[in-house]
């Protein structure tokens, strides 16, 4: 190897050793002068304001469930901007719709009795509650850009949707239908009786 | 020369890691610390559950944040308010009171010649769905703060809805009234039914199980 060579080598490495050595001096300067600077930063403190359950209703009601369907669902929103990127908001939702009987609604004559014999008229199977979502626990799981109170009402109506279509299925209505009539022929004959028919109204 | 050059660039090299390796790793910890994506799952489940009594209940979550400047400035410390922002969501929540049939064993219905002995299980009670006035949301914040986003305004409402549970669960009066109507709930749906089968109202004995206990309160896919 020729000597120019050599020097070269020996030249290049000495420099970035210096730059290692200066670059680790620069920082252990920084950081004392960073710690002897005065401090000044930005604080948010939360505060949630105490406030009392206020019971708005007590109702006495005789829904018997036979069927629980939990689900989840995602929805998504999106806002085309012209110059920015577009905005998106993803959130999912839970629900647990339950499916049965209210025997607020069975008819007067629904039961006849005949020494052993008994025939019962149940009720339609339907869904129990109207409000099933349990929208406190809603999570967003991707948001960005501003969105608003219609946005948020509007993408709760859209899961209820999905949910009702998933929940309201005709098997689902027939299985309900079945673990009625399975669970009512038990206490029928849990009470004495040896011959049970049970009905259901049509809609 | 090969020796010469792997030193050159071994200096390189952990210089290069020296400065930029730890704020590499911090990113990395945040990262680990976001929430990872929830499992969707549907279920469907079989059951038997008489719910006989039924609670709206009506909450409002307030909640006040307030940004600060502080600083210790020549030994002084200080603080320097600049701006609030507040937030108010009327939410609702409905709890109801049940029976469940699928512990009914056979001896807990006893007949003795025209006397019939129903003997109910525990009842429980559940949070059966909450739900946030869209409407009535509200916020308040200084002009040059950032309004409160989705993911702030849903954190806040599961914070009530714990509360609403917490509140429930600490009040011995509220909760005696949910057992009693409940209870009697129960029973004014029962004993009909079974008079219409052919047994008298007087002889028709229903009991529950055990005191009931609010510990016992289950809330929905917590």
């Amino acid at each position: 190897m020729k000597k120019e060579n050599k020097n070269l080598i020996f030249g290049g490495t000495a420099i970035a050793a210096v730059i290692v050595i200066g670059a680790f001096l620069f920082n252990a300067v920084f950081s004392v002068i960073k710690d002897a600077a005065p401090k000044v930063e930005v604080t948010e403190t939360t505060t949630i304001v105490e406030t009392p359950n206020i019971i708005k209703s007590i109702r006495n009601i005789g829904q018997w469930e036979f069927l629980t369907i939990n689900d989840e669902e995602v929805v998504e929103r999106t806002h085309k901007n012209l110059i920015l990127s577009d905005d998106y908001l993803v959130r999912i939702y839970y629900g647990t719709m339950r499916l049965g009987i209210d025997f607020q609604e069975l008819k007067e004559k629904a039961v006849k009795v005949d020494g052993d014999s008994i025939s019962l008229t149940l009720p339609p199977v339907k869904l129990l509650d109207d409000d099933f979502i349990d929208e406190a626990l809603t999570k967003t799981f991707y948001e960005s850009g501003t969105w608003d109170n219609a946005s948020h009402k509007n993408m709760y109506n859209e899961a209820r949707e999905n949910m009702m279509k998933y929940g309201m299925s005709r098997e689902n209505l027939q299985h309900t239908r079945e673990l009625a009539e399975a669970q009512m022929r038990q206490l029928l004959q849990g009470l004495g009786f040896k011959r049970i028919t049970i009905l259901f109204e049509s809609r | 020369m090969k020796n010469y050059l792997l030193l050159f660039l071994s200096f390189i090299i952990s210089a290069v890691c020296l400065f930029y390796g730890c704020d590499k790793g911090q990113k990395a910890d945040i990262q680990g610390d976001s929430d990872p994506l929830p499992v969707l799952t549907n279920r469907i489940q079989q059951c038997s559950k008489l719910y006989t009594t039924e609670y709206r209940i009506h909450k409002i979550v307030l909640v006040e944040t307030e940004k600060k400047i502080e600083s210790n400035f020549l030994g002084m410390g200080f603080n320097l308010p600049v701006g609030e922002r507040k937030l108010i969501i009327p939410m609702e929540a409905t709890l109801k009171g049940y029976i469940d049939f699928s512990n009914l064993k056979d001896d807990d219905i006893t007949i003795d010649g025209d006397q019939v002995f129903v003997t109910l299980p525990d009842p429980e009670v559940e949070l059966t769905s909450t739900r946030i006035d869209h409407d009535g949301t509200k916020q308040y914040v200084s002009w040059y703060l950032s309004n409160f986003n989705t993911a702030e305004q849903t954190a806040h409402a599961a914070k009530g809805r714990r509360d609403i549970i917490n509140k429930l669960k600490n009040d011995k009066k509220q909760k005696q009234r949910i057992v009693e109507s409940a209870r009697e709930s129960a029973a004014n749906l029962l004993i009909p039914l079974i008079s219409q089968m052919g047994f008298e109202e007087q002889n028709i004995t229903i009991k529950f199980q055990r005191e009931f206990s609010f510990d016992h309160l289950t809330i929905l896919t917590d």
